[in-house]
Protein backbone atom coordinates (compact mmCIF):
# COMPACT_ATOMS: atom_id res chain seq x y z
CA UNK A 1 0.00 0.00 0.00
CA UNK A 2 2.75 2.76 0.64
CA UNK A 3 4.31 1.66 -2.63
CA UNK A 4 1.04 2.29 -4.47
CA UNK A 5 -0.16 5.54 -2.44
CA UNK A 6 3.20 7.33 -2.22
CA UNK A 7 3.98 8.71 -5.53
CA UNK A 8 0.06 10.13 -4.36
CA UNK A 9 1.77 12.39 -1.54
CA UNK A 10 2.72 15.68 -3.52
CA UNK A 11 -1.20 15.40 -4.87
CA UNK A 12 -2.79 14.85 -1.41
CA UNK A 13 -0.45 18.39 -0.28
CA UNK A 14 -1.77 20.10 -2.76
CA UNK A 15 -5.68 18.92 -2.92
CA UNK A 16 -5.55 17.36 -5.87
CA UNK A 17 -7.00 13.67 -4.85
CA UNK A 18 -10.51 12.91 -4.18
CA UNK A 19 -12.76 10.17 -3.62
CA UNK A 20 -11.21 6.48 -2.87
CA UNK A 21 -7.86 7.63 -3.06
CA UNK A 22 -8.03 10.53 -1.27
CA UNK A 23 -10.13 7.79 1.67
CA UNK A 24 -7.01 5.60 1.11
CA UNK A 25 -4.61 8.15 1.46
CA UNK A 26 -6.14 9.55 4.49
CA UNK A 27 -6.64 5.60 6.24
CA UNK A 28 -2.53 5.29 5.05
CA UNK A 29 -1.35 8.76 6.20
CA UNK A 30 -2.81 7.59 9.80
CA UNK A 31 -0.61 4.77 10.19
CA UNK A 32 2.46 5.16 7.97
CA UNK A 33 5.13 7.12 10.00
CA UNK A 34 7.58 7.41 7.19
CA UNK A 35 4.73 9.13 4.59
CA UNK A 36 3.86 11.30 7.53
CA UNK A 37 7.15 12.71 7.63
CA UNK A 38 7.68 13.09 4.07
CA UNK A 39 4.29 14.92 4.02
CA UNK A 40 5.24 17.54 6.77
CA UNK A 41 9.08 18.21 4.98
CA UNK A 42 7.16 18.46 1.20
CA UNK A 43 4.61 20.99 3.36
CA UNK A 44 7.40 22.81 4.80
CA UNK A 45 8.72 23.12 1.10
CA UNK A 46 6.05 24.37 0.30
CA UNK A 47 5.89 27.05 3.17
CA UNK A 48 9.47 27.98 2.64
CA UNK A 49 8.96 28.76 -0.87
CA UNK A 50 5.69 30.87 -0.35
CA UNK A 51 8.08 32.92 2.16
CA UNK A 52 10.96 33.43 -1.02
CA UNK A 53 11.83 37.14 -0.88
CA UNK A 54 10.04 39.41 -3.33
CA UNK A 55 11.69 41.74 -5.84
CA UNK A 56 10.32 45.06 -6.04
CA UNK A 57 8.72 45.21 -9.35
CA UNK A 58 7.69 48.18 -11.71
CA UNK A 59 4.39 49.79 -10.85
CA UNK A 60 1.83 48.35 -13.40
CA UNK A 61 1.13 52.44 -14.91
CA UNK A 62 4.59 53.03 -15.32
CA UNK A 63 5.19 49.29 -17.09
CA UNK A 64 1.92 49.81 -19.33
CA UNK A 65 3.03 53.11 -20.42
CA UNK A 66 6.13 51.75 -21.30
CA UNK A 67 4.96 49.09 -23.11
CA UNK A 68 2.80 50.84 -25.01
CA UNK A 69 5.16 52.60 -26.65
CA UNK A 70 7.23 49.68 -28.39
CA UNK A 71 3.77 47.50 -28.76
CA UNK A 72 3.85 46.94 -32.38
CA UNK A 73 1.11 46.99 -34.81
CA UNK A 74 -0.52 43.47 -34.94
CA UNK A 75 0.47 41.46 -37.99
CA UNK A 76 4.09 41.52 -37.35
CA UNK A 77 4.01 37.67 -37.11
CA UNK A 78 2.79 38.27 -40.78
CA UNK A 79 6.07 39.42 -41.94
CA UNK A 80 8.09 36.50 -40.89
CA UNK A 81 5.38 34.19 -42.55
CA UNK A 82 5.82 35.88 -45.69
CA UNK A 83 9.53 34.58 -46.52
CA UNK A 84 8.85 31.56 -44.98
CA UNK A 85 5.86 30.57 -46.59
CA UNK A 86 7.79 31.02 -50.27
CA UNK A 87 10.33 28.70 -49.06
CA UNK A 88 7.34 26.36 -49.28
CA UNK A 89 5.40 28.09 -52.37
CA UNK A 90 8.82 27.85 -54.71
CA UNK A 91 9.74 24.12 -54.33
CA UNK A 92 6.01 23.23 -54.29
CA UNK A 93 5.34 25.04 -57.31
CA UNK A 94 8.05 23.38 -59.40
CA UNK A 95 6.98 20.29 -58.10
CA UNK A 96 3.30 21.02 -59.19
CA UNK A 97 4.79 22.09 -62.68
CA UNK A 98 6.21 18.72 -63.01
CA UNK A 99 3.52 16.93 -61.93
CA UNK A 100 1.06 18.80 -63.77
CA UNK A 101 3.85 18.30 -67.19
CA UNK A 102 3.58 14.50 -66.82
CA UNK A 103 0.13 14.24 -66.48
CA UNK A 104 -0.19 15.85 -69.19
CA UNK A 105 2.11 13.97 -71.29
CA UNK A 106 -0.08 10.91 -69.99
CA UNK A 107 -2.99 12.70 -71.42
CA UNK A 108 -1.87 13.16 -74.58
CA UNK A 109 -0.49 10.11 -74.94
CA UNK A 110 -4.00 8.68 -74.12
CA UNK A 111 -5.58 10.95 -76.67
CA UNK A 112 -3.30 9.83 -79.23
CA UNK A 113 -3.92 6.25 -78.41
CA UNK A 114 -7.69 6.80 -78.10
CA UNK A 115 -7.03 8.43 -81.51
CA UNK A 116 -5.65 5.65 -83.37
CA UNK A 117 -7.61 3.24 -81.94
CA UNK A 118 -10.39 5.39 -84.55
CA UNK A 119 -12.97 6.43 -80.97
CA UNK A 120 -12.71 10.18 -81.27
CA UNK A 121 -13.35 10.86 -85.46
CA UNK A 122 -12.54 13.69 -86.49
CA UNK A 123 -11.51 15.40 -82.77
CA UNK A 124 -8.74 13.21 -82.50
CA UNK A 125 -7.33 14.38 -85.74
CA UNK A 126 -7.86 17.80 -84.37
CA UNK A 127 -6.12 17.68 -80.89
CA UNK A 128 -3.07 15.85 -82.38
CA UNK A 129 -3.10 18.34 -84.72
CA UNK A 130 -3.00 16.20 -87.86
CA UNK A 131 -6.60 17.47 -89.64
CA UNK A 132 -5.79 16.84 -93.12
CA UNK A 133 -7.67 20.31 -94.56
CA UNK A 134 -9.83 21.63 -92.61
CA UNK A 135 -12.69 23.63 -93.02
CA UNK A 136 -11.12 26.94 -92.88
CA UNK A 137 -8.61 26.29 -95.75
CA UNK A 138 -11.92 25.02 -97.67
CA UNK A 139 -13.27 28.32 -96.44
CA UNK A 140 -10.77 30.20 -98.15
CA UNK A 141 -10.56 27.95 -101.16
CA UNK A 142 -14.17 29.08 -101.95
CA UNK A 143 -13.87 32.75 -100.86
CA UNK A 144 -10.95 33.17 -103.99
CA UNK A 145 -13.39 31.17 -106.39
CA UNK A 146 -10.91 27.73 -106.28
CA UNK A 147 -8.12 30.04 -107.22
CA UNK A 148 -6.75 29.45 -104.09
CA UNK A 149 -6.30 25.76 -104.92
CA UNK A 150 -3.03 25.47 -106.61
CA UNK A 151 -0.70 23.12 -104.94
CA UNK A 152 2.12 25.53 -103.32
CA UNK A 153 -0.81 27.27 -101.64
CA UNK A 154 -2.78 24.44 -100.01
CA UNK A 155 0.81 22.90 -99.15
CA UNK A 156 1.70 26.58 -97.85
CA UNK A 157 -1.75 26.54 -96.18
CA UNK A 158 -1.81 23.43 -95.37
CA UNK A 159 1.97 23.72 -93.45
CA UNK A 160 0.45 27.15 -91.68
CA UNK A 161 -2.24 24.52 -90.54
CA UNK A 162 -0.48 21.97 -89.16
CA UNK A 163 1.78 24.47 -87.05
CA UNK A 164 -1.22 26.72 -85.34
CA UNK A 165 -2.68 23.44 -84.77
CA UNK A 166 0.07 21.76 -83.00
CA UNK A 167 0.69 25.10 -81.27
CA UNK A 168 -2.33 24.88 -79.50
CA UNK A 169 -2.89 21.07 -78.68
CA UNK A 170 1.45 20.93 -77.61
CA UNK A 171 1.37 24.55 -76.05
CA UNK A 172 -2.43 25.76 -75.17
CA UNK A 173 -2.89 23.37 -72.48
CA UNK A 174 0.19 24.19 -70.80
CA UNK A 175 0.19 27.89 -70.73
CA UNK A 176 -3.57 27.69 -69.75
CA UNK A 177 -2.77 25.56 -66.62
CA UNK A 178 -0.24 27.98 -66.14
CA UNK A 179 -1.99 30.65 -66.29
CA UNK A 180 -4.68 29.62 -64.04
CA UNK A 181 -1.28 29.11 -61.03
CA UNK A 182 0.28 32.20 -61.67
CA UNK A 183 -3.26 33.89 -61.19
CA UNK A 184 -3.54 31.90 -57.93
CA UNK A 185 -0.20 33.26 -56.81
CA UNK A 186 -1.22 36.23 -58.08
CA UNK A 187 -4.64 36.81 -55.96
CA UNK A 188 -2.58 35.03 -53.02
CA UNK A 189 -0.51 38.15 -53.12
CA UNK A 190 -2.99 40.63 -53.22
CA UNK A 191 -4.62 39.09 -50.62
CA UNK A 192 -2.11 39.36 -48.29
CA UNK A 193 -0.21 42.56 -49.45
CA UNK A 194 -2.10 44.74 -46.74
CA UNK A 195 -0.94 42.60 -44.07
CA UNK A 196 2.74 42.43 -45.42
CA UNK A 197 2.70 46.70 -45.78
CA UNK A 198 1.20 46.56 -42.07
CA UNK A 199 4.12 44.66 -40.82
CA UNK A 200 6.50 47.58 -42.61
CA UNK A 201 4.65 50.32 -40.81
CA UNK A 202 5.14 49.05 -37.55
CA UNK A 203 8.70 50.23 -36.91
CA UNK A 204 7.61 53.82 -37.54
CA UNK A 205 4.12 54.39 -35.83
CA UNK A 206 5.84 53.79 -31.94
CA UNK A 207 8.47 56.51 -33.29
CA UNK A 208 5.34 58.99 -34.67
CA UNK A 209 3.52 57.95 -31.53
CA UNK A 210 6.48 58.92 -29.29
CA UNK A 211 6.68 62.43 -31.04
CA UNK A 212 3.14 62.90 -30.18
CA UNK A 213 3.32 61.91 -26.93
CA UNK A 214 6.70 64.24 -26.39
CA UNK A 215 4.92 67.03 -27.97
CA UNK A 216 2.03 66.67 -26.20
CA UNK A 217 3.85 66.75 -22.89
CA UNK A 218 5.93 70.03 -23.99
CA UNK A 219 2.71 71.75 -24.37
CA UNK A 220 1.16 71.10 -21.19
CA UNK A 221 4.91 71.81 -19.73
CA UNK A 222 4.70 75.16 -21.34
CA UNK A 223 1.02 75.68 -20.12
CA UNK A 224 2.02 74.84 -16.72
CA UNK A 225 4.67 77.18 -16.79
CA UNK A 226 2.51 80.34 -18.57
CA UNK B 1 -23.04 36.90 -11.62
CA UNK B 2 -20.10 39.03 -10.69
CA UNK B 3 -17.96 36.41 -12.28
CA UNK B 4 -19.32 36.11 -15.63
CA UNK B 5 -19.71 39.85 -15.80
CA UNK B 6 -15.99 39.98 -15.40
CA UNK B 7 -15.59 37.21 -18.15
CA UNK B 8 -17.93 39.26 -20.29
CA UNK B 9 -15.64 42.68 -19.46
CA UNK B 10 -12.94 40.09 -20.31
CA UNK B 11 -14.05 39.14 -23.71
CA UNK B 12 -15.34 42.45 -24.83
CA UNK B 13 -11.30 44.04 -23.90
CA UNK B 14 -9.66 40.92 -25.67
CA UNK B 15 -11.91 41.22 -28.56
CA UNK B 16 -10.73 45.30 -28.44
CA UNK B 17 -7.48 44.52 -28.46
CA UNK B 18 -7.64 42.12 -30.57
CA UNK B 19 -8.47 44.96 -33.34
CA UNK B 20 -5.66 46.97 -32.14
CA UNK B 21 -7.04 48.99 -29.33
CA UNK B 22 -4.12 49.44 -26.72
CA UNK B 23 -5.88 50.81 -24.36
CA UNK B 24 -7.68 47.77 -24.40
CA UNK B 25 -4.76 45.91 -23.78
CA UNK B 26 -3.37 48.13 -21.31
CA UNK B 27 -6.43 47.02 -19.44
CA UNK B 28 -5.84 43.20 -19.83
CA UNK B 29 -1.91 43.51 -18.89
CA UNK B 30 -2.93 45.62 -15.19
CA UNK B 31 -5.29 42.54 -15.07
CA UNK B 32 -2.38 39.87 -15.35
CA UNK B 33 0.75 41.82 -14.10
CA UNK B 34 1.23 40.25 -11.02
CA UNK B 35 0.57 37.20 -12.42
CA UNK B 36 2.92 37.21 -15.11
CA UNK B 37 5.32 39.04 -13.50
CA UNK B 38 5.42 36.26 -9.86
CA UNK B 39 6.14 33.60 -12.91
CA UNK B 40 9.02 35.26 -14.22
CA UNK B 41 10.56 36.36 -11.21
CA UNK B 42 10.70 32.82 -9.96
CA UNK B 43 11.74 31.46 -13.27
CA UNK B 44 14.51 33.84 -13.76
CA UNK B 45 15.66 34.72 -10.25
CA UNK B 46 16.69 38.04 -11.25
CA UNK B 47 15.40 41.18 -10.88
CA UNK B 48 16.75 42.64 -14.21
CA UNK B 49 15.96 39.64 -16.14
CA UNK B 50 12.56 39.20 -14.92
CA UNK B 51 11.61 42.68 -16.26
CA UNK B 52 13.04 41.73 -19.60
CA UNK B 53 10.99 38.88 -19.41
CA UNK B 54 7.76 40.66 -17.98
CA UNK B 55 8.17 43.28 -20.85
CA UNK B 56 9.11 40.26 -23.51
CA UNK B 57 5.54 38.28 -22.67
CA UNK B 58 3.52 40.67 -22.66
CA UNK B 59 4.72 42.18 -26.48
CA UNK B 60 4.53 38.54 -27.69
CA UNK B 61 0.94 38.42 -26.14
CA UNK B 62 0.17 41.27 -28.17
CA UNK B 63 1.81 40.37 -31.32
CA UNK B 64 0.01 36.46 -31.17
CA UNK B 65 -3.29 38.47 -29.75
CA UNK B 66 -5.50 38.43 -33.40
CA UNK B 67 -4.98 34.47 -33.18
CA UNK B 68 -5.94 33.70 -29.54
CA UNK B 69 -9.54 32.68 -29.06
CA UNK B 70 -11.58 34.35 -26.44
CA UNK B 71 -13.04 31.52 -25.13
CA UNK B 72 -10.16 29.59 -24.00
CA UNK B 73 -8.49 31.20 -20.66
CA UNK B 74 -6.21 34.12 -21.36
CA UNK B 75 -4.63 33.59 -17.62
CA UNK B 76 -3.30 29.78 -18.92
CA UNK B 77 -2.59 31.22 -22.10
CA UNK B 78 -0.56 34.32 -20.39
CA UNK B 79 1.62 32.08 -17.91
CA UNK B 80 2.31 29.97 -20.97
CA UNK B 81 3.80 33.13 -22.95
CA UNK B 82 5.60 33.91 -19.84
CA UNK B 83 7.10 30.90 -18.78
CA UNK B 84 8.83 31.24 -22.51
CA UNK B 85 9.79 34.15 -22.37
CA UNK B 86 11.62 33.62 -19.11
CA UNK B 87 13.07 30.46 -20.45
CA UNK B 88 14.45 32.33 -23.36
CA UNK B 89 15.51 35.50 -21.58
CA UNK B 90 17.38 33.09 -19.46
CA UNK B 91 18.83 31.27 -22.60
CA UNK B 92 20.18 34.41 -23.97
CA UNK B 93 21.87 35.32 -21.00
CA UNK B 94 25.47 34.11 -22.18
CA UNK B 95 27.83 34.35 -18.95
CA UNK B 96 26.62 37.15 -17.06
CA UNK B 97 26.07 34.89 -13.87
CA UNK B 98 27.04 38.53 -11.57
CA UNK B 99 23.78 39.91 -11.93
CA UNK B 100 22.22 38.41 -8.35
CA UNK B 101 18.81 38.93 -6.53
CA UNK B 102 18.21 42.10 -6.00
CA UNK B 103 15.33 40.94 -3.35
CA UNK B 104 13.54 42.57 -0.35
CA UNK B 105 12.49 40.57 2.18
CA UNK B 106 9.49 40.78 3.59
CA UNK B 107 9.31 41.76 7.33
CA UNK B 108 9.81 38.40 9.05
CA UNK B 109 7.09 37.97 11.42
CA UNK B 110 9.18 35.59 13.85
CA UNK B 111 10.34 36.67 17.34
CA UNK B 112 12.96 34.31 17.40
CA UNK B 113 15.86 36.07 15.77
CA UNK B 114 17.75 32.77 15.08
CA UNK B 115 14.99 30.94 13.62
CA UNK B 116 14.32 33.48 11.12
CA UNK B 117 18.00 33.72 10.25
CA UNK B 118 17.66 29.76 9.90
CA UNK B 119 14.96 30.41 8.17
CA UNK B 120 16.87 33.03 5.44
CA UNK B 121 19.16 30.63 4.64
CA UNK B 122 17.21 27.54 3.96
CA UNK B 123 14.92 30.46 1.70
CA UNK B 124 18.14 31.18 -0.13
CA UNK B 125 19.21 27.71 -0.11
CA UNK B 126 15.76 26.22 -1.97
CA UNK B 127 15.93 29.32 -3.75
CA UNK B 128 19.84 28.46 -5.58
CA UNK B 129 18.58 24.40 -5.87
CA UNK B 130 15.07 25.78 -7.67
CA UNK B 131 17.37 27.71 -10.05
CA UNK B 132 19.44 24.42 -10.86
CA UNK B 133 16.36 22.52 -11.70
CA UNK B 134 15.95 21.72 -15.50
CA UNK B 135 13.05 23.72 -16.70
CA UNK B 136 10.63 21.45 -17.39
CA UNK B 137 10.20 20.46 -13.22
CA UNK B 138 11.20 24.33 -12.18
CA UNK B 139 7.93 25.58 -14.14
CA UNK B 140 5.73 22.96 -12.93
CA UNK B 141 6.96 24.11 -9.15
CA UNK B 142 6.20 27.88 -10.53
CA UNK B 143 3.22 27.60 -11.54
CA UNK B 144 1.86 25.27 -8.75
CA UNK B 145 3.49 27.37 -5.64
CA UNK B 146 3.34 31.06 -7.27
CA UNK B 147 0.91 31.04 -9.53
CA UNK B 148 -1.39 28.41 -7.35
CA UNK B 149 -2.61 26.75 -11.06
CA UNK B 150 -4.67 23.36 -10.59
CA UNK B 151 -2.60 20.12 -12.00
CA UNK B 152 -5.14 20.51 -14.65
CA UNK B 153 -4.55 23.88 -15.41
CA UNK B 154 -0.23 23.16 -15.62
CA UNK B 155 -0.85 20.36 -17.69
CA UNK B 156 -3.00 22.79 -20.05
CA UNK B 157 -0.67 25.31 -20.02
CA UNK B 158 2.60 23.36 -20.36
CA UNK B 159 0.64 21.11 -22.84
CA UNK B 160 1.53 17.59 -21.12
CA UNK B 161 -0.60 15.02 -19.39
CA UNK B 162 -1.54 15.44 -15.45
CA UNK B 163 0.73 12.40 -14.70
CA UNK B 164 3.68 14.73 -16.04
CA UNK B 165 2.72 17.14 -14.13
CA UNK B 166 2.91 15.11 -11.25
CA UNK B 167 6.21 13.85 -12.15
CA UNK B 168 7.54 16.80 -12.57
CA UNK B 169 6.18 18.39 -9.49
CA UNK B 170 6.91 15.33 -7.20
CA UNK B 171 11.12 15.38 -8.96
CA UNK B 172 11.37 19.24 -7.80
CA UNK B 173 9.93 19.09 -4.22
CA UNK B 174 11.74 15.67 -3.66
CA UNK B 175 14.71 17.62 -4.73
CA UNK B 176 14.63 20.73 -2.64
CA UNK B 177 13.23 18.48 -0.08
CA UNK B 178 16.59 16.09 0.08
CA UNK B 179 18.30 19.97 0.45
CA UNK B 180 16.30 20.74 3.75
CA UNK B 181 17.42 17.40 4.67
CA UNK B 182 21.10 17.88 3.80
CA UNK B 183 21.21 21.45 6.10
CA UNK B 184 19.67 19.86 8.99
CA UNK B 185 21.92 17.67 9.34
CA UNK B 186 25.11 20.08 9.20
CA UNK B 187 23.22 21.92 11.62
CA UNK B 188 22.70 19.24 13.83
CA UNK B 189 26.97 18.50 12.83
CA UNK B 190 27.69 22.33 13.98
CA UNK B 191 26.03 22.14 17.19
CA UNK B 192 27.25 19.13 18.04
Amino acid sequence: MHEMLHPFLNSYLDGELHGTRLQQMELHLASCETCQTELKELRRVSELLQKAPVAEIPRVDRFVANLTLILPQHRMSDQKEGPKLLWWLVPMGLLFDWFFVRILILVRDAVSITGTAGLLGQAAAWLNGSTPQPLWIAGINWISGGQAASGATINLLTTVNGFVTGLFSGFLWQAGIGLVYLGWLAIWWFKRRPQFMNSTMHRVRPLKEFIRQESRVEIEKEKNHD
Amino acid sequence: MRESRNAETEIALIERAQKGDRDAYGDLVRCYYTCVVSIVQHMCGDTHLAEDAAQEAFLRAWIKLPSFHPDSSLRNWLCRIAINAALDVLRRRTGNTSSKMEMQCLPDPSPNPEAALIEKEQVASLQLVMKSLPEASRSVLVLREYSGLSYEEIGAVLEIPIGTVMFRLNYARNRLRGLLAEQKVQQEQEYA
